[in-house]
């Protein structure tokens, strides 16, 4: 039973990843594929040579934690005014932004934040802009606003959702409960009990979550410029495009990114593993 | 800031999007500057045709329930093996792999291989790549359920004589029901969420509701990309009202 439990283990979970990251990397150095003329790591030179690695690495990075620090910030300062009320349950509608997948979430921004789309109707039809050039671009526009601004929202939903569930645990209110009655004001109990004790709690799940932004591809697809791109674009646009000489750069470039993100794994294994106890 | 102000903000940004959803679903003409469009029902008739979006659901509701039911077992057996081992951090960090590298990108590394042996455009190919990250993100689920008071019972159960599997599904199988119920639906969510991979490995071929999101959208058919998305959302909406209220304390202070 163990072996076969272990041969499952392998063949559908630790293996798929790394037979994936060694063909990228073996296409990478232009020793498997279509256009492979023997060993070459003139594909790994070119994707730093041009920049478009630090451009793309960099925006990545840039974006996720941007998006998940201020969707963190915002959450907690909704949770500065809600803390203290006291409820068992809440209501469904906190859940609704968790039901939106990203292609849903980006087709929304779309219509939501584009020059013609539905912030921009309303601002002219109260007499603000007065007509559709008026409005900034937000969609497609080479800072990609239209990309953080979804991510953020959606980041928010999911903060706001986990930082309440964590405040009504009974260790969290007991503790609330006595710096109350040791006297402290609410900000005290706020700033100094209750925002490190959640943080603490849930680090994890931060994590994971700006983890899950670094790999984000529907959204910048529908609402990104064509300039700037996180890394997951970047990767499929070379594989996918019409040049067959840039494919072996752009497996170059998904190997050394999913290299990164198995790194990135190390640092979520060891909270998660002090669940074992004992 | 007030709570009231706060909870009333909050309900506006939280319901917008549906809100807007479904009106793009129901409309027409929308000439610019217009805030509200002209109605229609059309386009939520073809959910009923049979080439309309009937059939995408039906896909996208076998993938994600294969998806569910399949990566559930198998992340609840293969977890089981955490019980007993001294590389449990090893293990861990094998799984997180997967779990953590975005699908379109695993998706992309792992075509040469679902080309070569001729599983991509196909239904079981799709099938096949999300388990490859579902079963993953199943067994880190139950890796919190696989823990040290699990191998006390489980010797107890093997001191008095039963087996390996009666263990497995008389003794933890009914344990863990919390975290099968929550692997099932996560599971569920990601498939039903999922783009990037079944759009690289269907080839177009294996069509869903997230696959049809994008095509309407680049078609610049508006209002059915509303209907696909809506119907996408609905589901998980409909659950959650099903439910009513989420009792949090139920949930994690157990």
């Amino acid at each position: 039973m163990r072996k076969v439990a272990l041969i499952l283990f392998i063949l559908l979970i630790a293996l798929p990843a790394w037979l994936g990251i060694g063909y990228a990397l073996l296409n990478g150095l232009g020793l498997v594929g279509f256009k492979s003329d023997g060993f070459t790591t003139d594909h790994f030179a070119a994707l730093f040579s041009t920049g478009r690695f630090a451009e793309s690495f960099g925006y990545t990075l840039l974006l996720a934690s941007g998006a998940t620090l201020t969707a963190a910030a915002l959450a907690f300062m909704v949770l500065r005014v809600l803390f203290t009320q006291r409820r068992s349950v809440l209501p469904s509608w906190f859940f609704l932004p968790l039901a939106m997948p990203p292609i849903v979430a980006a087709f929304f921004g779309f219509h939501f934040l584009s020059d013609t789309g539905l912030l921009s109707r309303t601002l002219a039809s109260i007499g603000v802009i007065n007509s559709a050039s008026d409005f900034p671009t937000l969609v497609s526009d080479p800072l990609g606003i239209a990309v953080f601004l979804t991510h953020t929202l959606l980041s928010f939903a999911f903060f706001t959702v986990l930082f309440l569930l964590s405040a009504s645990r009974r260790d969290v209110t007991v503790q609330l409960d006595a710096a109350r009655t040791l006297g402290a004001s609410a900000g005290e109990r706020f700033f100094k009990l209750f925002l490190p004790l959640v943080l603490r709690r849930n680090i994890t799940l931060i994590i994971v979550w700006f983890v899950f932004v670094l790999g984000t591809y529907e959204v910048p697809l529908l609402l990104g410029s064509q300039s700037l791109r996180p890394m997951s674009v970047e990767i499929i646009d070379k594989l996918r495009g019409y040049s067959l000489a840039r494919i072996p750069e752009g497996y170059a470039l998904s190997a050394l990114w999913a290299l990164f993100i198995a790194g990135f794994a190390l640092v979520i294994v060891q909270p998660l593993n002090r669940n074992y106890g004992r | 800031m007030d709570v009231k102000l706060t909870r009333g903000l909050l309900f506006i940004v939280y319901t917008l999007p549906l809100a807007v959803l479904l009106m793009l679903s129901f409309a027409g003409q929308w000439a610019y500057p217009s805030v509200l469009p002209e109605w229609e029902l059309r386009n939520w008739a073809s959910v009923v045709r049979p080439d309309g979006l009937g059939a995408l659901i039906f896909t996208s509701v076998i993938l994600a329930v294969a998806v569910a039911v399949v990566g559930t077992v198998l992340g609840f057996f293969t977890g089981w093996l955490l019980l007993r081992s001294r590389r449990r951090k090893l293990i861990l960090w094998l799984a997180l792999v997967p779990f953590c590298t975005a699908p379109v990108i695993s998706a992309a590394n792992l075509q040469f291989y679902f080309a070569w042996s001729g599983l991509t455009a196909s239904f079981g190919g799709v099938l096949l790549a999300q388990l490859c990250i579902a079963t993953p993100y199943s067994f880190i689920l139950f890796s919190t359920f696989w823990t040290a008071d699990r191998k006390v019972t489980d010797d107890a159960g093997g001191t008095l004589g039963a087996s390996v599997s009666e263990r497995l599904w008389r003794i933890h199988r009914p344990a863990a029901r919390p975290t099968i119920l929550l692997s099932l639906v996560q599971l569920f969510l990601f498939s039903w969420f999922e783009y990037g991979l079944i759009q690289l490995l269907g080839v177009g071929q294996v069509r869903t509701l997230t696959t049809s999101v994008l095509q309407f959208t680049l078609e610049g058919n508006r209002s059915m990309a509303a209907v696909a998305c809506c119907l996408l959302v609905l589901p998980p909406v409909f659950f959650l009202l099903f439910t009513r209220k989420i009792r949090i304390a139920d949930g994690l202070n157990r």
